[in-house]
């Protein structure tokens, strides 16, 4: 186990699955700005009611709104081209997070999805390819990729229990939010039922089925239909669509994250059962 | 799986384990740890937690606070939207902040705040 871990903990893996990650990352980061762009200039302004977080206190009140916005852009640009992307990644790390934590008021999931995104990317390598096609520049360490998957499992997991709970499955929890053309052309009766359970099973289905490379392909596909089906049925909300920005990009990550897992577990069944060889260190493609 | 130069020297490959294992298991703990928590803390509660992962799985079509204002000509309801730098999250408590901008109103002789949660209490300002 501790040998499996030492290998792990010095694997590599190709970079075109993290450069996928911060491009979609840096998409779904200006898209959030972009909703809250609004609540900038009272978000900071100290003449008004704030309600604070314990530890930040009032610290970040009076900050320049412009400064904030300005840190946030120019992170998202290096990410999208790939130019010191860890740089990329703090700038829109402490420029989201100071947003955030000026005001428990700004507090919305899509924002703090951003927020610990972004502090994996500031671990990640995610420039060792300059563009989700390539080439590599070189390999990138693979137990932030890990993270990165592990952090959306994560959600999925929590997001698809909650599902579960009974006022969710008499769909009281969805019926409230339905809105859209959508939802008037369909008027069946026992459509939040329905669209709870779906989304449920889909965000369960997701959070195991990515890790695998047989199910991999459909998780994204449902994983896509997820997010889709949430902004087309259910009720707008400003970080709906930067949730799913962020939710996708982290679904390039499990190709990265898996590779080196599936070999160790090669190699453990090898060791169980004498008769095959172990196999040998190979240099794994980004897409493995 | 290729392994970086710290495969090289089995002590440095080794230190880098344990940085990596305590990062990563620091990581994963806190992670599962504070939805967790949160969920605990609701229970079978109405209101959402903060940091909890719940999306569209709580009922509250309207807020979780109403706010009631008493000044010497009576109570009326008070839309405190206005008073806010977004909209009303249901996460969030907003009476310790509230009621106290509320009584800063020289009219105003009481604010009674009604919680999905807590119930209705009336605080009086002067």
């Amino acid at each position: 186990m501790i040998a499996a871990w030492e290998r792990l903990a010095s694997a590599t893996v190709g970079g075109r699955p993290l450069a996928a990650t911060r491009v979609l990352y840096a998409i779904g980061a200006l898209w959030l700005l972009r909703t809250d762009h609004r609540r900038f200039a009272t978000g900071f302004d100290p003449d008004r009611l704030h309600l604070d977080w314990p530890l930040v206190g009032g610290h970040l009140r009076g900050l320049p709104p412009t400064l904030v916005e300005g840190a946030w852009v120019i992170g998202a640009l290096l990410l999208i081209v790939g130019i010191v992307p860890r740089v990329g990644a703090a700038a829109v790390t402490l420029s989201a997070f100071a947003f955030y934590a000026v005001d428990r008021q700004h507090y919305g999931n899509g924002g703090y999805f951003i927020v610990l995104i972004g502090m994996l990317l500031v671990l990640a390598d995610s420039g060792a390819s300059a563009t989700p096609w390539g080439p590599d520049r070189r390999r990138a360490s693979w137990w932030p990729a890990f993270l990165l998957a592990s952090q959306l499992t994560i959600v999925y997991l929590y997001a698809g229990v909650q599902k579960f709970r009974h006022s969710s499955l008499t769909g009281d929890t969805i019926a409230w939010q339905l809105h859209g053309p959508l939802v008037d052309r369909i008027g069946w009766s026992h459509l939040p039922v329905a669209l709870n359970l779906l989304g449920g099973i889909a965000e369960l289905f997701c959070a195991i089925a990515l890790w695998f490379a047989l199910t991999r392909k459909l998780a994204v596909v449902v994983g896509v239909i997820l997010h889709v089906g949430i902004l087309c049925f259910l009720r707008w909300s400003p970080d709906m669509a930067a949730f799913a920005f962020a939710s996708w990009s982290l679904y390039p990550a499990f190709w990265a994250a898996s590779g080196p897992l599936a070999e160790e577990l090669a190699r453990w069944r090898a060791a169980r059962s004498p008769a095959d060889p172990a196999p040998e260190p190979v240099r794994r493609s980004a897409t493995a | 799986m290729e392994a970086g130069d710290a495969s090289d020297d089995p002590r440095r490959r080794r230190r880098r384990a344990v940085w990596v294992g305590l990062v990563v298991g620091g990581w994963l703990a806190i992670q599962l740890a504070v939805p967790a928590i949160a969920l605990v803390e609701r229970g079978g509660k109405p209101r959402p937690r903060t940091f909890a992962w719940q999306m569209f799985s709580h009922q509250l079509e309207a807020p979780a606070e109403s706010f009631t204002v008493t000044t010497a000509s009576g109570s009326r309801a008070v839309d405190v939207r206005p008073l806010l730098t977004g909209p009303m999250r249901r996460e969030i408590r907003y009476a310790p902040a509230l009621v106290p901008k509320l009584c800063e109103d020289p009219a105003v002789l009481s604010v009674t705040v009604t919680d999905v949660e807590s119930g209705t209490t009336t605080v009086a300002c002067r």
